[in-house]
C-alpha cells in the first residue's frame, strides 16, 4: 500500500474524530460543515480504495489473505455512509458522536488493511 | 441532562445516546461475524471450542444490535445480559484454560485486543435500557 496515503488517512480520521467528538460534546447538531469532514474523510477512503484495486490489476500481492483484504477494504468504504444514514434518522449532537465513533474505527481498520496488505 | 418527557413515558432505546451506542454495538456485530466466519471457514477444527463462542458472541451482537435499535427492550436486555454474562466467563476461561482458548475470540482476556471495549459496552448497554425505561408517575 502506499505508506503516504496510508498515513494520511490515519491522520485525517483522528482529527476528523476529535473535530466531530469536540462539535457533539458541545451539543451541536449536525451541520453542513461537518458533513463536508465527513465527505472528505470518505472522498480520501476512496481514493486508497482505488488505490488498492489497481495496484491488485497491476499485480501486486497481497501477503495476508486476500478474502479479509477486500472485507476491510469494503468495510473502510461502508463504514461512514452507513453511520451517516443511521445518525441522520434522528439528527442530534449523537449524530456527531456515532461520526467520531465511525472515524475511529475507520483509523483502525486502514491500519488492519495495511498490515493485511504487508502480511503482518 | 435529566429531560422532562423521560421521567413518565421513557424513549425508545434508539433515541439520543443510543444512536451513538447502537454504532458501536453495530461495529462489534460486523466484526465479530466477520471474524468467527474466517476463523470457521479456514480452521475449525484448530479450536473449535473458541470458534463456536466466536460465531455465538458475533450472535449475541447482532441481536442486541437490532434489538436496540429496534426498542426491542425485553431482546436487549436478554441479548446484553448474555453479553455480559459471556465477556466476564470467556474472560475469565481464556486466561485459566489455554488448552480450549488456543485462539482468541472478542472476548479473550475480557477483550483486550478490543481496547476492553466488549467489557464496558454491556454495561453502558444495560444503563442505557434502564435509563430510558418508562417509569410509573409518581404521586
Amino acid at each position: 500500500m502506499l505508506d503516504w496515503l496510508v498515513i494520511a488517512l490515519q491522520v485525517v480520521c483522528v482529527v476528523a474524530a476529535v473535530l466531530l467528538g469536540v462539535e457533539g460534546a458541545r451539543g451541536k447538531a449536525p451541520l453542513w460543515w461537518h458533513l463536508g469532514v465527513v465527505a472528505a474523510v470518505e472522498v480520501l477512503l476512496l481514493v486508497q480504495a482505488a488505490v488498492a484495486i489497481v495496484l491488485l490489476i497491476q499485480g501486486g500481492q497481497i501477503v495476508g489473505s486476500a478474502g479479509v483484504f477486500i472485507a476491510y477494504l469494503v468495510g473502510t468504504v461502508a463504514a461512514l455512509p452507513l453511520t451517516l444514514l443511521w445518525g441522520l434518522g434522528e439528527p442530534s449532537r449523537w449524530t456527531l458522536v456515532a461520526l467520531a465513533v465511525a472515524c475511529l474505527v475507520v483509523a483502525v481498520l486502514v491500519v488492519r488493511l495495511d498490515q493485511i496488505w504487508a502480511g503482518v | 441532562m435529566a429531560e422532562p418527557a423521560s421521567s413518565r413515558g421513557g424513549r425508545p432505546t434508539s433515541s439520543g445516546f443510543g444512536r451513538a451506542l447502537i454504532v458501536v454495538y453495530g461495529v462489534f456485530a460486523v466484526s465479530a461475524f466477520a471474524r468467527a466466519s474466517v476463523q470457521i471457514a479456514r480452521d475449525f477444527s484448530e479450536a473449535p471450542v473458541a470458534y463456536s463462542l466466536s460465531a455465538f458472541a458475533a450472535a449475541v451482537y447482532i441481536v442486541a444490535t437490532i434489538a436496540l435499535a429496534r426498542d426491542a427492550r425485553r431482546v436487549a436486555t436478554i441479548a446484553v445480559l448474555i453479553e455480559l454474562v459471556g465477556v466476564l466467563a470467556v474472560g475469565t476461561l481464556s486466561l485459566v484454560d489455554t488448552v480450549d482458548f488456543p485462539r482468541a475470540t472478542v472476548w479473550s482476556s475480557f477483550g483486550a485486543g478490543y481496547g476492553y471495549v466488549p467489557l464496558i459496552l454491556p454495561l453502558v448497554g444495560l444503563w442505557w435500557i434502564w435509563h430510558t425505561r418508562s417509569r410509573p408517575p409518581t404521586a
